[in-house]
């Protein structure tokens, strides 16, 4: 397998989250009627999110459970912002990057309120 | 919305779980609300309204169970492992399992999905039904089978054969499988038959998991990721690559149209996804469905009888609406043949052909090659089964 895909990339998964979210927040701060920007800035976000996925799901072929981050969120009722990573998620992963490729080239037309 | 999606299936903390799921969620009102189409005010609400009971239910049962168990964490591992009372889980698990399910479009609280399905912009569709059903049965799983296990349990005491919630869930399940093939067959409404077939699906995903064996819990999965897939195609073709050309959904207009020799490429486009949709060995669904049903075999062969009859109907609606929309015999209309002199339809777009590519062929890659995915579920689910959460 190639360099890129070493073990402990499977943590790179938690940037799909962070990915997709940032792509929304600019979406939202694009200027009105930018529908070729805005439609690019989609594909190439959830092209992203979709090699992400890939990445992650090939770094973890093998392994069980993988965390991703722990991080304490709500400390006095034990809330943490856990991310991990098993197998089931990692399938799921993978169909919600192709989900979302998908959905951006099939909604290539729309000319109504694009952003 | 994406950006929830991977949450959900990223979370490992119940509440977060649960922030990421409402965030995945929310938006589905606005994206049916503002670019819907068919009745769209009504479709929105009607989601929104299913999607927020079904909430409730959850959130009650995860407040309950966090303060039942009496711990300091909410991390789905330590929950599993916190020793719910038996009777405890008894009445959680149905209320959580339920509460995710109207997600997954579970009978029959399955209304909202067709409806939203046909008043969503086409890429709204395919993500409700490609991804976001899947939240659904991802959280009847991850939650409500690996926090509430014992909920399971038989009742102690049978009626016509039902002694247990995993019954009362199998057999609805069943029932959505073939209600929804059923609907689809009757449907007028060439994306009303898609929006059924979900359903129908769905049902196959549900009946894997009460199955609560290796394979079962395996082919509902895989399912999920195949008719992810596979319906997310099926609504590009109707919504997107028909409708945008011809403005009307109803068979009996498309049948006039002959369109197998007008948009020759959206005809073999969906000959391919429609194959995927009924389980054609060589694409991903056969695997799903195949182990669906030995893993049902194994617990009780009513089950996989009544679903059988679900898979016959399911090659009869494809079917039924491949021949009506696409190669229909039947004379065009006056009004047809004049458009047809005047103009034909807009050539096939890039980005058309691109997904059609990508999303057939990942159901055929998987297909032909399950074990690139079963090698990543068979682990998770033996551990998931094994003592919830790994």
């Amino acid at each position: 397998m190639f360099s890129i895909f070493h073990p402990n990339s499977v943590s790179l998964l938690a940037f799909t989250i962070y990915l997709s979210f940032a792509g929304a927040l600019i979406q939202a701060l694009l200027p009105k009627g930018r529908a070729a920007l805005s439609r690019w800035l989609a594909l190439v976000v959830a092209v992203a999110g979709l090699v992400l996925g890939v990445q992650g799901f090939v770094a973890g072929i093998g392994q069980g459970r993988v965390v991703l981050i722990d991080l304490p969120w709500v400390p006095s009722m034990g809330i943490r912002f856990l991310l991990a990573a098993d197998g089931i998620s990692r399938v799921l992963v993978l169909l919600t990057g192709l989900a979302a490729v998908a959905g951006v080239l099939f909604s290539w037309n729309i000319e109504l309120r694009t952003n | 919305m994406i950006g929830g999606v991977y949450g959900v299936f990223l979370s490992f903390d119940l509440f977060l779980l649960f922030v990421f799921y409402e965030v995945a969620i929310i938006p589905k009102y606005f994206l049916i609300a503002i670019w819907g189409s068919t009745r769209r005010e009504y479709a929105a609400m009607k989601l929104a309204l299913y999607s927020f009971v079904g909430s409730a239910m959850v959130l009650i049962g995860l407040l309950a169970a966090y303060a039942t168990a009496g711990s300091h964490s909410t991390g789905l591992v330590e929950l599993a492992h916190a020793g719910l009372p038996a009777s405890f889980q008894m009445w959680c698990f149905p209320l959580v399992f339920t509460g995710f399910a109207i997600l997954a479009g579970m009978w029959p609280f399955h209304t909202w999905a067709p409806t939203g399905h046909v008043a969503a912009p086409t890429a709204a569709s395919m993500l409700l039904a490609g991804v976001v059903m899947k939240l659904g049965a991802y959280g009847c799983l991850r939650v409500a089978i690996a926090l509430f296990p014992r909920g399971l349990d038989p009742w102690g005491i049978s009626f016509i054969g039902i002694g247990s919630w995993r019954d009362v869930f199998a057999v609805l399940a069943v029932v959505g499988i073939v209600y929804g093939a059923l609907v689809a067959l009757a449907q007028t409404d060439f994306k009303f038959v898609i929006g059924y077939s979900s359903v129908s699906h769905m049902g196959f995903v549900l009946l894997g998991l009460m199955t609560l064996n290796q394979i079962g819990v395996t082919g509902a999965v895989l399912q999920m990721f195949s008719h992810g897939i596979i319906a997310g195609l099926l609504f590009a073709i109707v919504g997107r690559i028909v409708y945008d050309r011809t403005h009307t959904r109803q068979l009996a207009e498309l049948e006039t149209m002959h369109l197998s020799k007008r948009l020759p490429f959206a005809a073999w486009a969906f000959v391919i996804a429609g194959m995927a949709s009924i389980g054609m060995p060589g694409f991903s669904g056969f695997w799903a469905e195949i182990q669906v049903l030995v893993g049902a075999w194994q617990v009780n062969p009513w089950w996989v009888a009544a679903a059988g009859i679900g898979i016959v109907v399911g090659v009869a609606y494809i079917w039924r609406a491949m021949q009506k929309a696409f190669f229909s015999d039947l004379l065009p209309s006056a009004h047809v043949l004049e458009q047809e002199h005047e103009h034909n339809f807009a050539a096939i777009t890039w980005p058309e052909v691109t997904g059609v590519v990508l999303l057939a062929g990942v159901s055929l890659f998987v297909g032909l090659y399950p074990k690139i995915l079963l090698d990543a579920i068979e682990p998770a689910v033996k551990a998931l089964l094994a003592g919830g959460v790994q």
